[in-house]
């Protein structure tokens, strides 16, 4: 499968007392936005947008948690929030490096702003980062 | 067919000389003309379909385009490929359902810039050319021939020696591997049917070229069409790049019901179907070890709200294609645009896309529509 790569490093600092995994952001990344106040840090690296629409396409995702999650506890997905649908396919995730996943078969299928999320779950809990990215 | 010929000189005189008595200017807005050439180039780069290892072979197209004329293929020797798909009536029958033993429930879809799709059908079942190719030859409904009788149409006079140069003897191999190189034969001359530049295109590549003067050339009604068509109207929200199509599912508010206790379930059905399709991608009937576009049926996900949504058309050679929608229940692009203009939300699905609002639109702003869809296709010289 050919197609951009969208590499987004996350962040995640831990709130507890317990020992975190420090994250440094790389320079020149952008942070995400979550879902819920937290003290977590979602830095991701922009590839050239607005990702082409009709084309199959990668990311790259840097986690940094404690603890780490598994991967299949970890979610990825993206929606249209303003036309209120999802993708058609269910992007694949596998580990490419040390707490590095790349999700493929990402598809956008109309142009417009949409909504990537990536959810860990930890713990039992949910965390959900989110990014908005053009496609045309 | 009379009605769309007459439209079709209407547009021979309207896009092959500027109106007389009238200055034609480029009105469209930058962000309009950004939205243009999101349209093209056209045409589309030549492609192979590596799942299908006679695409591209003269001799395996020739062949193809025999087996679509021949009546063999069906049981009682009464029908073709071409007796729904007419290729003097752009690759469709010009009726509102398909007629083949019995009357189907859909439109029959034209045969244009098939290999650059990514679905197959109305619904979808199909994810490759082939597999939808072989469909219509054994569906009681179509062609309903049997594969058991498919080995002797290719031992006869006719096909024996081409086939076997391509293939081996027909009683050599399997009903099911005969029925998939009939499929992939015909397949390789549906996908050489492809559309040529159309007045659209032109203006495009004007625009592209930065040659206001050639852009302008593109009546004014056709451009105002076309600044509803990606403004307001949202069309390209669906309807997107150079096959003016995006290729996936939605409602565009026609009725599914074809009859008092049956519906057309649409993309629903057709990804059960897909699912235990034998001829897919991913199955031992692709030429193709590395299984490209395997992925879209693996990763496919499967929702109710797939329920009576139908493939989104291209609408390049659009004005050959009457009538329109899956069912043919549209008879006339004016018609196609009012139904837009005036669009039902109750027959939306309650908690499908927020996309389709009622248009609204003017005598005038519909008459720029269809002058702008008109524009998509191909003029005869």
């Amino acid at each position: 499968m050919t197609g951009k790569r969208i590499f987004a490093g996350i962040a995640l600092l831990a709130a507890t007392t317990s020992s975190a995994a420090a994250c440094t952001i790389p320079d020149g990344w952008t942070m995400m936005q979550v879902e819920h106040a937290q003290s977590s840090k979602i830095a991701l690296e922009l590839p050239p947008t607005p990702v082409k629409i009709g084309e199959p396409f990668s990311i790259d995702f840097l986690v940094c948690a404690n603890p780490q999650p598994g991967i299949g506890d970890i979610r990825l997905d993206a929606t249209m929030p303003a036309h209120k649908h999802g993708m058609n396919y269910k992007p694949e995730i596998k580990e490419v490096a040390d707490n590095i996943y790349r999700g493929s078969g990402m598809f956008f299928h109309m142009p417009g702003e949409w909504q990537i999320s990536v959810e860990l779950l930890i713990d039992g809990e949910s965390r959900r980062f989110l990014l908005k990215v053009p496609a045309r | 067919m009379k009605r769309v010929f007459g439209l079709l000189c209407g547009v021979v005189v309207a896009f092959s000389a500027p109106q007389s008595g009238h200055a034609q200017n480029l009105i469209l807005s930058q962000s309009e003309i950004s939205a243009a050439l999101s349209h093209g180039p056209w045409p589309l780069p030549k492609q192979d379909d590596p799942s299908n290892r006679m695409s591209g072979n003269a001799a395996a197209i020739s062949l193809g385009k025999k087996l679509f004329s021949s009546k063999k293929l069906s049981a009682d020797g009464t029908l073709n490929c071409a007796s729904c798909h007419r290729p003097d009536a752009g690759f469709t029958d010009g009726v509102a359902q398909a007629m083949g033993h019995t009357r189907g429930d859909r439109n029959t879809q034209a045969l244009y810039n098939l290999k650059y799709q990514r679905w197959f059908g109305w619904d979808g079942r199909n994810d490759n050319l082939w597999a939808q190719s072989l469909r219509p030859i054994v569906r009681v409904d179509e062609m309903a021939l049997r594969t058991t009788d498919l080995s002797e149409v290719l031992t006869g006079e006719e096909f024996a020696a081409p086939y076997s140069a391509l293939f081996g003897s027909p009683p050599q191999l399997s009903e099911q591997q005969n029925l998939v190189n009939v499929g992939k034969l015909l397949a390789a001359y549906i996908e050489t049917l492809t559309t040529e530049k159309t007045p659209f295109d032109r203006f495009r590549d004007a625009l592209a070229a930065g040659d206001e003067a050639a852009a302008a050339v593109y009546p004014e009604a056709a451009q105002r069409g076309f600044r509803i068509f990606a403004g307001k109207g949202k069309c390209n929200f669906c309807h997107t790049g150079a096959l003016f199509s995006n290729g996936e599912f939605h409602d565009a508010g026609v009725p599914y019901f074809v009859a008092a206790n049956r519906v057309d379930s649409g993309r629903h059905g057709g990804i059960k179907a897909l699912m235990k399709n034998p001829y897919t991608l991913a199955g031992p009937y692709s030429d193709d070890p590395k299984k490209t576009g395997a992925w879209k049926t693996r990763q496919l996900i499967r929702s109710h709200n797939d329920f009576g949504t139908f493939r989104v058309p291209s609408l390049r050679n659009v004005g050959r294609t009457a009538p329109y929608m899956h069912n043919g229940s549209i008879a006339t692009l004016e018609d196609v645009v009012h139904h837009y203009s005036n669009i039902d939300l109750e027959r939306l699905h309650a908690d499908g896309e927020l996309i389709l609002q009622p248009l609204h639109l003017t005598k005038r702003e519909s008459a720029d529509l269809v002058s702008f869809l008109l524009s998509l296709t191909e003029v005869d010289d």
